[in-house]
């Protein structure tokens, strides 16, 4: 099948061909600096680096390069595999409770226990670490509060997400042999891990095969013992079970014999590692290749070229803001190919992706097809876990209630509302504005407007983003156009118009003549700003 | 490798260019198959396999007894309001409560006793003796902090008539405490069920797996019978954990010994291994006492 594809493709393209002029704009340089800085370190780039790519456009690489090895990455790419992984959950079947923590500990306690997966990936990513360690490491990463409810060996007097190991055994499989990948995505009892297999095909191999198609034949009977045989026999249940059932046979060692128990779900369970077969009647394998345990299931999806292909899917989607597809072969074949030749460094996917034309873009020529204005996002928008950390670095504003993080769930908060991905009710981020986003963006930005004015204009404070500006400013004032025209700039990555600036100084204006205090009124205007469409979406 | 419906979209399109530089990761494919087989792990010679089976036992065969008798114990430093008695013999205590002693009790956590003993002059009994947990999903730290931590559940059931005993044990789920010493300190993860009897003769028969500090054994239809094969097994299969997490299988021959061949995965053999079967043997007078 793999030879006729490829000499259908020989035959299809000519490489002499002139490849098809782009229908795509790209962005300016400082607004491209900020998508980049925000996909890749999840703040806005500063004055200074604006600065650099205004006057220097060709440094922008080198800036990305900084910011891949800026500790903020791999932050980015725990939210980036959680749009696509979904462990992220706000609520798991073990509990604080089943550990003696507080309520005040609950957002932590869920996050850490979604994340620990999310975090393996992203460590990978950040260090340089070949790709394979996702499926084949034998550490996993973990901070303080997992190193002191799990098994696991966290490092002494550490602080944070450190790299550390399980006490308890179990194979070395990467995420496969993490607790938090299997407390996501748990399976019933009755299920025998098959939604487990399931998830590792949708996430390693980017397989879903809940999506197949399946027709059931009207004769079929839903009773225990005649399910089991027609999963081993039905052609159509084969279709999907036939690869499901022998990777469910290596997952029992996370099978918790009573599954109210954290400490049986906490626990790797070699004993129970040979309970596959029985309960299955499959020998474990990976794509009807035998493997002996977790341990070789890790090491053959790792030689799998679909893991392969997966990665590069996942990250360029993560990046692109939106899915691939048949237009995106080049791109991902091309991303591929450093990343295969140079040791699985995912960093050369992204370094690609960022470079390409379909990253880059930021509108369309007259020409471009109604299909590639449908598929490309040349304007994203910002959703919550990307404004807590812009905000967090722009306002120091950490919107917290009850020990939740506002912008980062959806027990108490507005993660959902405001676009992101809770991994259960919403899997994909918001690619539109709504109604609960605008609000979400809204309340975020006075927050945080207000927390800017008062650090800024604090007797004696030098003004980070309101340059120039004093308490005592007023739009007279030459300061007051400097001042804005630096926000503009770090905010929108744009240098604001004569007019730009008399709108703000009217608002400015308006405000005070409403009896509002000077302070008020410069909240208001940088409340505006961030509103501002172009601040919103990059 | 692009993968094949994107070739084939590709194709259509009309845009790749044929490129020969990428290596597929796997650099022994052959292209006859998606995967490559991986690696195995070393195998045990006899001896490994022989000594990681007694590393599996080494630390006492696994009892309930031993474990409802900690609980029981460290029932005993409760006060009138912590924990509460929503469980006979046990408590729910969601969010845990700490007694006076300075003992935490967190979970649920419940017995039920069956106990009509009589006891003759002599102090042989005849009777029927139960204890089980009902349910089992708690933690108890001591003041210095050791704790019991228990997560399915453990029973025990022993009827004794003038004509025989007969015991049943069962131990499901996970439990550790590390002041207990022996199997019970190394944590025990495990889903065991013991059936003996002694009358006219002993026998023990023992199905299921446990782990014991990470060392993991499977015992499948073990029967043993102590006057008539003292140092072995009458029939049996065993299944023993590699470190790596592959496994290999002892059967034994039927009749009485302790000696077969190990095959690893299915498909190795690694020679005959002898197993140390007498922390079984003994378990047989631990098992059958309340």
């Amino acid at each position: 099948m793999r030879t006729v594809a490829v000499a259908l493709l020989l035959t299809a393209c000519d490489p002499t061909e002139p490849p098809v002029a782009s229908t795509l704009v790209p962005l300016d340089g400082p607004r491209l600096a900020r998508r980049m800085s925000i996909d890749l370190r999840g703040v806005l780039p500063t004055t200074a680096e604006l600065d650099e790519v205004e006057a220097h456009p060709e440094n922008i690489h080198a800036l990305a390069e900084t910011w891949m090895a800026d500790a903020r990455f791999e932050e980015r790419m725990v939210q980036i595999y959680q749009e696509r992984w979904r462990t992220s959950i706000d609520e798991f079947r073990g509990t604080i409770y089943d550990y003696g923590l507080s309520e005040d500990e609950s957002y932590a306690f869920n996050r850490s226990v979604g994340e620990e997966p999310l975090r393996v990936v992203a460590h990978v990513v950040a260090t340089d670490r070949s790709f394979a360690d996702v499926v084949t490491a034998d550490w996993t990463m973990a901070n303080p509060l997992l190193g002191s409810i799990w098994p696991i060996g966290y490092p002494a007097g550490a602080d944070g997400w450190q790299l550390s190991r399980y006490t308890d055994h179990r194979p070395a499989a990467g995420v496969l042999a993490v607790n938090g990948l299997w407390w996501r995505y748990i399976s019933p009892i009755f299920n025998e891990n098959r939604a487990r297999a399931a998830a590792i095909f949708d996430l390693l191999v980017c397989s879903d095969v809940l999506s197949r198609p399946v027709v059931l034949s009207t004769g079929l009977s839903i009773s225990d013992s005649s399910t089991t045989d027609a999963i081993q026999s039905e052609p159509t249940c084969l279709a999907c079970h036939a690869s499901i059932e022998p990777v469910a046979a290596t997952l029992f060692g996370f099978v918790p014999l009573d599954d109210q128990s954290a400490l049986e779900m906490e626990t790797y369970h070699p004993e129970r590692e040979n309970l596959g077969s029985s309960k299955l009647g499959v020998e474990p394998a990976w794509m009807g290749h035998p493997v002996a345990g977790l341990a070789e299931l890790g090491a053959a999806i790792a030689d799998d070229p679909r893991f392969i292909d997966c990665a590069v899917q996942t990250a360029t989607e993560g990046l692109l803001r939106r899915s691939t597809g048949a237009e995106d072969v080049v791109l991902l074949r091309d991303a591929r190919e450093p990343f295969v030749n140079n040791g699985l460094h995912l960093k050369d996917v992204i370094r690609l992706v960022v470079q390409s034309d379909a990253y880059t873009a930021g509108g369309f020529t007259d020409d471009a097809t109604t299909e590639t204005v449908d598929h490309e996002a040349t304007r994203r928008m910002l959703v919550a876990n990307q404004l807590r950390t812009i905000d967090a670095d722009l306002a120091d504003l950490h919107w917290d209630s009850r020990g939740y993080d506002q912008l980062d769930n959806d027990f108490i908060g507005f993660r959902v509302l405001g676009g992101s991905v809770d991994g259960v009710t919403l899997t994909a981020p918001q690619r539109t504005p709504g109604l609960t986003w605008s609000l979400t963006v809204q309340r975020a930005g006075e927050v945080s407007a207000g927390r800017i004015v008062d650090r800024d204009l604090a007797d004696g404070a030098t003004p980070s983003l309101l340059v120039g500006a004093t308490s005592a400013t007023v739009p007279a004032d030459a300061e007051f156009s400097t001042a804005v025209a630096a926000a503009w700039w770090r905010l929108l990555a744009q240098r604001p118009s004569d007019d730009d600036i008399a709108g703000l100084a009217a608002l400015w204006q308006s405000v005070v003549d409403a009896g509002g205090s000077a302070t008020d009124a410069w909240t208001t205007v940088v409340a505006v700003l961030l509103r501002d469409p172009d601040f919103v979406s990059y | 490798m692009v993968p094949f419906p994107m070739l084939v979209a590709l194709s259509l399109v009309g845009c790749l260019t044929p490129t020969s530089a990428w290596e597929d990761p796997s650099a022994d494919d052959d292209w006859s198959s998606a995967v490559d087989t991986p690696e195995h792990s070393a195998l045990l010679d006899a001896a490994g396999v022989a000594a990681a089976f007694d590393l599996a036992l080494s630390l006492g065969f696994p009892a309930p007894q031993t474990v409802l008798a900690d609980y029981v114990e460290l029932m005993t430093h409760t006060d009138e309001s912590c924990p509460d008695d929503y469980f006979a013999d046990g408590f729910l205590e969601m969010g845990g409560c700490t007694s006076a002693e300075g003992y935490t009790y967190r979970g649920s956590a419940g017995l039920i006793r069956t106990d009509t003993r009589v006891t003759a002059e002599d102090g042989s009994w005849t009777g029927n003796y139960g204890l089980m947990f009902a349910p089992a999903d708690y933690v108890i730290i001591r003041p210095n902090g050791s704790q019991l931590d228990a997560g399915g559940n453990a029973s025990v059931q022993i009827i004794q008539n003038s004509q025989q005993l007969n015991w049943t044990t069962r131990m499901t789920g996970t439990f550790a405490d590390e002041e207990a010493g022996g199997w019970l300190a190394g944590g025990y993860s495990g889903d065991l069920l013991v059936e003996g009897h002694s009358g006219s003769k002993v026998e023990q028969l023992i199905d299921g797996s446990l782990s014991v500090a990470g060392a993991a054994v499977v015992f499948s239809q073990v029967r043993l019978e102590p006057d008539a094969c003292p140092d072995g097994a009458v029939s049996g299969t065993f299944g023993i954990r590699q470190s790596d997490s592959t496994w290999y299988e002892v059967v034994l021959p039927q009749g009485c010994g302790s000696c077969g061949a190990a095959i690893w995965n299915g498909t190795d053999d690694v020679g005959e291994v002898c197993l140390d079967l007498r922390p079984a043997l003994d378990s047989i007078a631990i098992l059958s006492a309340p």
